[in-house]
């Protein structure tokens, strides 16, 4: 048997001699569970939510289409404005949860989830109603407790726990002379003893929390192993650390210290540091300055239109229009601000580009914002895909406005059939898949990388195995 | 050797212990770093809330030159476009942001509804925000506790330590005197700190001072104080029990764990799973519902609506509402805002008094840890709470149902009967009625401060309870 299968042996059956790993496997467990349950709470709330905007949309079509079915008459066609004209158009579009939305509450909550559509609401408005949550800010300032709190913050605890001795007790004990005197490289010795808390301590862990989501979401095989996968990885990265402590520490204490350090600086201190550069690079815009910047744009534009002829917007020779003149003039009104407002918010989005850039690039900066990037990708709840569901839902307001342009062009009202052939729908396309595929990777390379960055200075370390026996 | 000639044990023991401590470069090293942060966030947080409060001041101006530019417009309009009221910034939120960042310090005011608070620092962010910013309370609440179980895991544990304390021990030192000999030097290192980080509070603070802010600092020291200080005798007790260095080390960084790390975090969530929070689409959909369906949810509107009606043609004497000496929409519409807003403020009232029952119940687990205590308390005194908030919105509802009905009353009284296109100068209609949002008084802060002051008073006498059961041990193990 060669040395590297004996020693793997031998530290297996150590770390279950040692009485911890069962309650280590089962503490993990117990956290991925409760924080699945939370997950599926967050996950039902939100579905509920969803459900709720969408069936307020279905309610006000079937009042509107028994208004026109039961009500509406050549006399009182004024009072049904609602019903009747397209410029009113009430439409939803929302963004539900992805399957796998229980890993992670994500950014969903710093974006809106649904916007109402209306022909004539202006498009920096659309989301006013589904931007401030209800939440207790409370809860949001603790942060969730969902998995991925577990996996980014919690995981690498219990792997240092299990491996922070990885060789440091027996150099606290004597026994590294012993150990490095026998026929086996001191690196082989490591990589073996490594390899066992791999096998016996991450796999299992990965297994665990395949196990959770496997029974309480109904992510598919594809989405499962790229969890495991990250989280395999993630898992290697604070072993390569542990690994490294271990050719510095003297003693166990010691390890435990540089141990716990590590994990201070790259899942706490380096993230903070890292939003602050971010904060000083590339500060957010100012919404209030941008609200008011659009309001006087607002107000420009009514300006405008208080000086346009009536006789440019009025129904072609049409005596007694269908719809009301009013209704152009306002279209004319909405087009205008359209094109204001979007000049207004060019610097902004400039502004807010920028930002999104810096704060993508300083994933770099630690595998713990990494790991956390590339779960929020794979729960559907990643700041990208909020900013894609924003830019479709405005198209999909500008298509809506179209037709509603089409309608006053044609002075033709809604009828029955209209309601039963369906209005417009948003239906939500995403991102490209290979972008996010790419994104994954990248994420999946910067743990890499840090683990390589970590094994390649354990390797420096062990060319001169003079240390480990001092 | 006489005994007189003897230095007393437990002033030398202080002594001594002072002196390793202050020879400890590691802590040094440690010290010096958290302090250093804690002066970088401060600085930064400064220079940051500086930046804010000129932001909102040009903000109030631009949005004031905005709602002016409307000139003469229809009033109901003019109250659907609304008004914005931003929130000052609290000086002491420069060492605890507390709430600030997710509550949003921007609220629009329009005609028939009342808006929550809006553009929160967290909207907008990617995978990093999630980490959250550094901020002084965050050194001052998870890494200065830190500290000290680095400072203290091997008070009594550590080998050197034992050394020590036989030698104590020979001089005719008691346990009560080791124990208490580490607790007077270390409470002492916590002291020192405590003063240097009042002295870059008050630095960082300066602009602000009146008494009532360095009543507000001063009794916020005094929470970090008692909060580091149980945390100092919870360690001590620790380290006195543990048989070895490592026991202690790991004993102190469990209890660290539990208590700066998980506790925070996993209290409200629980707290919200046993008081749910309504997501905002049921909460609007409540207030609606009882908009449509009248509080006991079977009067339809256009009943109430026409019970009002003929009250009103009665009250003036007429058939018809053209006939009225006012206007009729505009007396509706003074009429609707007052109902919707009693309704709105029905439904908010509920809501925080949910946020009030998990507050209480995330309170309750300062059992567990005394940063559940030491947190409200720290927000509270810095108006970074949910009840400055709401003080906030509340001046801010004032304001706009003053505004809203303003503009109301004007049509009531000067729209005439037929006249479809009404415009009035709705800047000058609203002109007497000003936003001047003030803080709450720092005498209204503290009867809501005394309970996380017991909490921590109680951890002190807890922990010191704890370091006497432990000295017994020391005694037992010498």
């Amino acid at each position: 048997m060669s040395t590297l299968l004996i020693t793997i042996r031998t530290e297996a059956r150590r770390m279950l001699r040692g009485g911890w790993l069962l309650p280590l496997w089962f503490a993990f467990f117990v956290l991925c569970a409760g924080a699945a349950w939370n997950g599926m709470a967050w996950v039902e709330g939100r579905q509920t939510a969803v459900a709720s905007i969408l069936e307020d949309e279905a309610d006000t079509h079937a009042m509107r289409r028994k208004q026109l079915a039961e009500e509406v008459t050549a006399d009182n066609r004024q009072r049904y404005g609602g019903a009747l004209y397209a410029t009113a158009f009430s439409l939803r579009a929302t963004l539900a949860p992805g399957a796998l939305a229980i890993l992670t509450v994500g950014q969903a909550e710093g974006y809106p989830m649904a916007a109402n559509i209306s022909p004539f609401a202006a498009s920096n408005t659309i989301f006013d109603q589904h931007t401030a949550g209800m939440e207790n800010p409370s809860v949001l300032a603790a942060g969730r407790f969902d998995l991925a709190f577990v996996l980014v913050w919690l995981l690498p605890l219990l792997v240092l726990a299990g491996s922070f001795d990885l060789f440091a007790t027996e150099r606290e004990r004597g026994m590294a002379p012993w150990l490095l005197s026998q026929p086996v490289s001191p690196a082989r010795l490591l990589v073996s003893k490594a390899l066992a808390r791999a096998l016996f301590l991450i796999l299992p862990l990965v297994a665990i929390l395949v196990g959770v989501l496997w029974m309480t979401s109904t992510a598919g095989p594809g989405a499962l192993l790229s969890v495991a996968g990250l989280v395999l990885l993630y898992g290697l990265f604070w072993l390569a650390l542990a690994l490294l402590v271990n050719l510095f520490a003297t003693t166990a204490a010691q390890a435990a210290l540089g141990c716990l350090a590590g994990w201070l600086a790259l899942a706490v201190l380096l993230p903070a540091l890292a939003l602050g550069v971010a904060d000083l690079a590339a500060p957010p815009s100012n919404p209030n300055e941008r609200a008011n910047a659009l309001r006087a744009e607002a107000m420009r534009a009514r300006a405008e239109m208080k000086l346009q002829p009536t006789a440019a917007v009025i129904a072609p020779g049409n005596v007694a229009p269908n719809i009301p003149d009013s209704l152009r003039r306002r279209a004319v009104e909405v087009a205008r601000a359209e094109i204001l407002i979007q000049e207004a918010l060019q610097p902004y989005r400039v502004q807010d580009r920028a930002r999104q850039a810096w704060l993508n690039a300083l994933r770099t900066a630690s595998p713990a914002i990494a790991l956390q990037d590339g779960l929020e990708r794979l729960a559907d709840a990643d700041a990208a895909r909020a900013r894609h569901f924003q830019v479709e839902a405005h198209g999909f307001l500008l298509q809506v406005r179209a037709i509603a342009n089409q309608y006053l062009a044609q002075d033709r009202l809604l009828t029955v059939a209209d309601y039963d052939r369906g209005l417009p729908r948003f239906v939500f396309r995403g991102l490209p898949a290979r972008d996010e595929l790419f994104e994954l990777l990248f994420d999946a390379a910067v743990i890499a990388f840090g683990a390589a960055l970590l094994l390649a200075f354990a390797y420096l370390r062990l060319r001169h195995p003079i240390h480990l026996t001092e | 050797m006489a005994s007189g000639s003897m230095t007393p044990p437990l002033g030398l023991i202080v002594r001594q212990q002072w002196t390793s401590l202050l020879r400890e470069r590691r802590l040094q090293i440690l010290g010096l770093l958290v302090l250093a942060l804690c002066a970088l966030t401060l600085f930064d947080a400064g220079r940051d809330a500086a930046r804010l409060e000129r932001a909102r001041l040009h903000d109030t101006q631009v949005e004031q030159q905005v709602w002016q530019t409307q000139g003469e417009a229809n009033p109901h309009g003019a109250a659907h476009f609304g008004r914005y009221a931003y929130k000052p910034h609290a000086p002491l939120a420069v060492i605890d942001p507390g709430l600030q960042r997710h509550l949003g310090s921007t609220v629009k005011l329009e005609g028939h509804l009342q808006n929550t608070s809006r553009f929160k620092a967290t909207d907008g962010g990617a995978a990093l925000n999630r980490f959250g910013g550094f901020s002084p309370a965050f050194a001052l609440q998870v890494l200065v506790p830190l500290l000290i179980v680095f400072a203290t895991f091997g008070a009594f544990a550590g080998e050197r330590a034992r050394q020590m304390m036989w030698q104590e021990i020979g001089l005719g030192a008691t346990p009560r005197q080791l124990m208490l000999g580490r607790a007077t030097a270390y409470g002492a290192a916590v002291l020192l700190l405590l003063g240097t980080v009042a002295v870059l509070a008050l630095l960082a603070t300066l602009p602000a001072f009146s008494p009532a802010h360095l009543a507000a600092l001063g009794l916020m020291l005094l929470g970090y104080g008692l909060y580091w200080l149980a945390f100092l005798c919870v360690t001590l007790a620790i380290s006195a029990w543990a048989a070895n260095s490592r026991s202690a080390l790991f004993g102190a960084l469990g209890f660290w764990m539990v208590a700066a790390v998980l506790v925070p975090m996993v209290a409200p969530a629980l707290a919200e799973a046993r008081h749910p929070t309504p997501s905002a689409t049921v909460f609007e959909a409540g207030v609606v519902q009882e908009v449509m369906k009248g509080p006991d949810g079977h009067s339809p509107r256009d009943e109430r609506f026409a019970a009002f009606k003929a009250a009103t043609l009665a009250q003036y004497g007429v058939k018809e509402v053209d006939d009225l000496p006012i206007n009729y929409n505009g007396l509706l519409f003074e009429h609707g805002e007052k109902l919707t807003s009693a309704i709105y403020n029905r439904h908010f009232d509920r809501l925080y008094d949910d946020y009030a029952a998990q507050v209480r119940l995330t309170l309750a687990a300062s059992a567990v840890s005394p940063l559940m205590a030491l947190r409200p308390l720290s927000a509270l005194l810095a108006q970074t709470d949910m009840a400055a908030h709401r003080h906030f919105l509340k001046q801010a509802e004032a304001y706009r149902y003053q505004t809203v009905q303003a503009l109301n009353r004007d049509i009531k009284l000067n729209r005439k009967p037929g006249h479809t296109d009404y415009a009035s100068d709705v800047s000058a209609i609203t002109a007497a009625i000003r936003f001047t949002p003030r803080p709450r008084p720092f005498d209204a802060l503290l009867p809501d401060a005394w309970v996380p002051f017991a909490l921590l008073l109680a951890w002190v006498a807890g922990g010191a309870v704890l370091m006497r059961l432990a000295a017994r041990r020391v005694e037992g193990s010498a």
